[in-house]
């Protein structure tokens, strides 16, 4: 069963040269119920661009030694993950060696912090952090027809965004089921729901096709705001398909 | 593998030159045990097995697995290429009579590469089960020391009295106390030996099988606790002048 997601913040780490502690007391999540917390890198392969600040997302494996661990305490004052490997939770561009893991708690994210020991020759790291967490019960939708439609695109600049309502147009107010992309699918979708936001996701998410992948939970999708965000050199035509509740 | 497993033994089969049909050792370790999922360790993951022998070189392929169904006689074949490499994971459900099934090299071409080589296997035996996320788990860190042929792990105060579901092998750079810790090139030659109470409950497993990220699914235990001053690691290396480090997490409920 694909990992639901119902809401996901996007936060971009940077991580300096040396052994620091970077506190995650930015994050703004006290009062959600949070479901898991990932790591995104690049490969050398498949090199994206931030959907934030537009900087390289490194590549962690290419760094060499490197070390970042997470450190969690929940609301209730409880250091529940120490020193958790990023082995574990870090999603590469074009891989499933990650483990799908459930949190299920609040966190005091003033109190949760990133233990990180980078080489000192090596460089900066820059980093995506993916916090998916839950505010509704899910849509069921069990014995319900789903509709597919999938339009092809192929980026001309690094650098390029791909609002929905242009090429899914008949999908406004349609209940959206699905998110599936093929393989050169080298960017972000940053989704507006009517009680959803998913913002920044890697498309690499819905690409993963094993007992570890991601899908959406059914929701309505303001198509104007929604877009596909193209972040890497790649020239390749990919596809999106959308699958919704006719 | 899939489900909740709740041991598991590495069998070795040494192929000899003319022979083609070997029956599988007798384990009583295995009696009554409900057989969940069947690991095939090639060569490049696992070059020798625990016992120091040279694990057969050649593709999967050439092998079958005849296993024997201890309630209802039945006998199954299981291509071994299929258990390496099938995504969707092959579905064991078996209580086996290990006495009455067997490995066959269905192609004993070039006998000089693959006589007196041994097919390591791993029978993992526990319950089926949608693999369980558990609310109100907690992760904590374990570093591991190896500096001789066989180490005990030395377990923090804080595993004590925890209930493990689920035990990580990963490969940071270093460890969260500052220790270069060993890369993934280098974990092919040690294995993992469990303990409970008052058993063995794992017993001779390849390292490469606890990197749970890179498996594509990852498994959980299903036991009430580990002792894990009776567990330990062999490593096949010959040089232990200088010491490696291991780095787990251990996922408690």
């Amino acid at each position: 069963m694909p990992h639901e997601l119902q809401n996901i913040a996007c936060f971009e780490i940077t991580v300096p040269t040396g052994t620091n502690i970077i506190s995650l007391g930015h994050v703004n999540l006290n009062d959600r119920l949070i479901q898991s917390v990932y790591l995104f890198s690049s490969t050398e392969d498949v090199m994206l661009f931030s959907p934030v600040s537009g900087k390289q997302v490194s590549a962690l494996a290419e760094t060499g030694p490197c070390a970042i661990y997470l450190n969690l305490t929940d609301s209730d004052n409880e250091q529940f993950v120490r020193d958790y490997s990023s082995g574990n939770f870090t999603i590469y561009s074009e891989m499933d060696h990650f483990v799908s893991w459930r949190i299920n708690r609040k966190i005091d994210w003033k109190q949760s912090f990133l233990k990180t020991i980078i080489p000192d020759k090596a460089s900066t790291l820059n980093l995506l952090m993916y916090i998916a967490f839950e505010n509704v019960a899910s849509m069921v939708l069990s014995g319900n027809v789903v509709a597919e439609k999938t339009v092809n695109l192929t980026p001309d600049n690094d650098i390029q965004d791909f609002y929905l309502d242009t090429f899914f147009p008949e999908l406004t107010d349609k209940t959206i089921t699905g998110i599936n992309v093929s393989n050169q699918c080298n960017g972000y979708f940053d989704l507006h729901g009517q009680n959803n936001r998913l913002e920044n996701v890697p498309a690499h998410f819905f690409a993963i096709k094993s007992s570890k992948g991601f899908q959406i939970a059914p929701m309505k999708i303001d198509l104007k705001k929604t877009c596909y965000l193209h972040r890497s050199f790649s020239r390749e035509s990919f596809s999106i398909t959308l699958s919704y509740l006719p | 593998m899939t489900g909740l497993v709740s041991g598991a033994i590495g069998v070795e089969i040494t192929l000899q030159r003319g022979q083609t049909s070997y029956r599988l050792p007798a384990m009583s370790a295995f009696e009554g045990k409900q057989i969940i999922s069947v690991s095939y360790c090639n060569a490049n993951n696992v070059p020798r097995t625990s016992s120091g022998k040279t694990v057969f070189p050649l593709s999967s392929d050439r092998l079958e697995l005849c296993l024997s169904d201890i309630h209802s006689g039945m006998k199954r074949k299981y291509s071994v290429a299929d258990i390496e490499n099938r995504l969707d994971q092959l579905p064991f459900n078996q209580t086996i009579d290990f006495r009455n099934s067997e490995l066959v090299l269905i192609n004993p071409d070039n006998p000089d590469i693959w006589h007196d080589t041994t097919v390591y296997l791993i029978f993992w035996y526990g319950i089926n089960a949608d693999n369980s996320q558990f609310s109100k788990s907690i992760i904590l860190p374990l570093e591991v020391t190896i500096n001789s042929p066989k180490i005990f792990f030395q377990p923090p105060l804080s595993l004590q009295n925890t209930h493990p579901v689920q035990l990580m092998l990963t490969f940071p750079g270093f460890t969260p106390s500052g220790r270069k810790a060993i890369d993934r090139s280098s974990v092919s030659d040690k294995f993992i030996t469990l303990a409970g109470k008052d058993k063995m409950l794992f017993s001779q497993i390849p390292a490469y099988y606890f990197c749970q990220s890179h498996l594509k699914t990852p498994w959980f235990l299903d036991l009430p606790s580990i002792d894990f001053e009776k567990s330990s690691i062999i490593s096949l290396k010959d040089d232990f002048s200088e010491a490696e480090v291991l780095f787990f997490n251990l996922m408690c409920v």
